[in-house]
């Protein structure tokens, strides 16, 4: 699991670690020893913890009950709990999700996706949270205006884990790019290119700063300090994606960065700088979404 | 009457179908559980190894990272 590899780095962060499932202390012990997994897996038999917490996954009731073949359910169940069919066994099932809490047991951040076979990596909600990150499989540049560091939060992915591209940007001297809302000069973007069975999500664009420029009497929103754009990218794990990325042992993602830099005398010609990521595909061990087959 | 009582079964299945739509109400994970800024709620369970583990027992010096995940068994 993706999560024992990451035990020491959340331990160095001060973050403790536990999973809650449904699943007895036996096969907790024997799923425990097959992976090698030192933080606790905890026994909620019976979901009543689950059920206080107020993620029990209704949707399994819903497609065991009288309601089951009512295609609003259906789509549900393939969305939220499984890619074939609703069985006993899923019952007290929670929609997973991930907290990060502070000392006193207060929610600092959630993770729940909208589709169970989504997963953040750890470095991902690390990354979300704003905590310490290591930039893995960085590549450098520089321009006259600007350095930049983009990396993957991850070294390899599955179809299905939710990790961020990331460019830590750091302006030159004297230098600003300019922000989302400022009109007539060209916005800092990251373009991703697209490519079959690889979602990826908008741009996340840190606060900027309002730069005011005497001789114009204008004022416009920059970047003039370190920054660092961050953008989601999902692996599908549909029967079609895994199709597709069968037998690929690398997945790379291929982009730009555009920018237009200025001082306080010039502005410099718009920037297109091409930057790839690459992240090894793992293989995913959990249960794959088939094509519906409703049996019932 | 045979068309008739077709007729009347449609009716029938399409009536019930938008009854299970209409009571049905829309999953968002994302409202659901405690949110942001909220407390959770405690617990006490045991561990894989049968240590009673609790909301304290798991926090680290800065707090904690709580995974619900569907099951280790499959």
């Amino acid at each position: 699991m993706e999560l024992q590899s990451r035990v020491n780095e959340l331990r160095t962060n001060g973050i403790g670690l536990a999973v809650i499932s449904y699943d007895s202390q036996q096969i907790l012990a024997d799923f425990a020893r097959r992976q090698q997994i030192t933080y606790p897996l905890l026994s909620d038999v019976g979901s009543a913890t689950i059920t206080r917490y107020g993620i029990l996954n209704t949707v399994v009731e819903d497609a065991l009950g009288p309601n089951g073949m009512d295609p609003a359910v259906l789509a549900d169940l393939q969305r939220y709990v499984t890619g074939t069919q609703a069985s006993e066994r899923l019952r007290g099932i929670p929609f997973p999700g991930t907290f990060m809490l502070d000392r006193q047991g207060r929610v600092t951040a959630r993770f729940f996706e909208d589709y169970y076979w989504e997963r953040n990596t750890v470095s991902n909600i690390m990354l979300r949270v704003g905590d310490a990150r290591t930039p893995v499989n960085a590549v450098q540049a520089s321009t006259e205006h600007l350095d930049l560091k983009a990396y993957p939060t991850d070294s390899s992915a599955s179809p299905g884990t939710r990790f961020s591209l990331v460019v830590d940007v750091t302006p030159k001297r004297g230098m600003h790019v300019y922000a989302p809302g400022a009109t007539g000069y060209r916005v800092v973007v990251l373009n991703i290119e697209t490519q079959p069975h690889v979602r990826t999500m908008p741009i996340q664009y840190p606060a900027s700063e309002i730069y005011y420029f005497k001789p114009l009497n204008e004022r416009v929103p920059v970047y003039q300090k370190p920054f660092t754009l961050i953008t989601e990218v999902i692996p599908e794990a549909t029967a079609d994606a895994r199709k597709s990325l069968a037998g690929k042992t690398e997945l790379t993602v291929n982009g730009t960065l555009e920018y237009q830099a200025c001082d306080d005398k010039i502005c410099y010609n718009p920037v297109s700088l091409p930057l790839s990521w690459k992240v090894a595909l793992r293989e995913n061990v959990r249960a794959a979404p088939r094509p519906a087959q409703p049996t019932r | 009457m045979r068309r008739l009582l077709f007729v009347t079964a449609l009716v029938a299945l399409s009536v019930s179908h938008v009854r299970t739509q209409d009571t049905r109400t829309r999953v968002d994970v994302s409202k659901l559980g405690p949110q942001v800024g909220e407390h959770v709620p405690g617990f006490q369970l045991n561990d894989q190894a049968g240590k009673s583990q609790t909301l304290q027992s798991i926090m680290g010096r800065r707090g904690a990272m709580l995974v619900f995940v569907r099951s280790a068994d499959w």
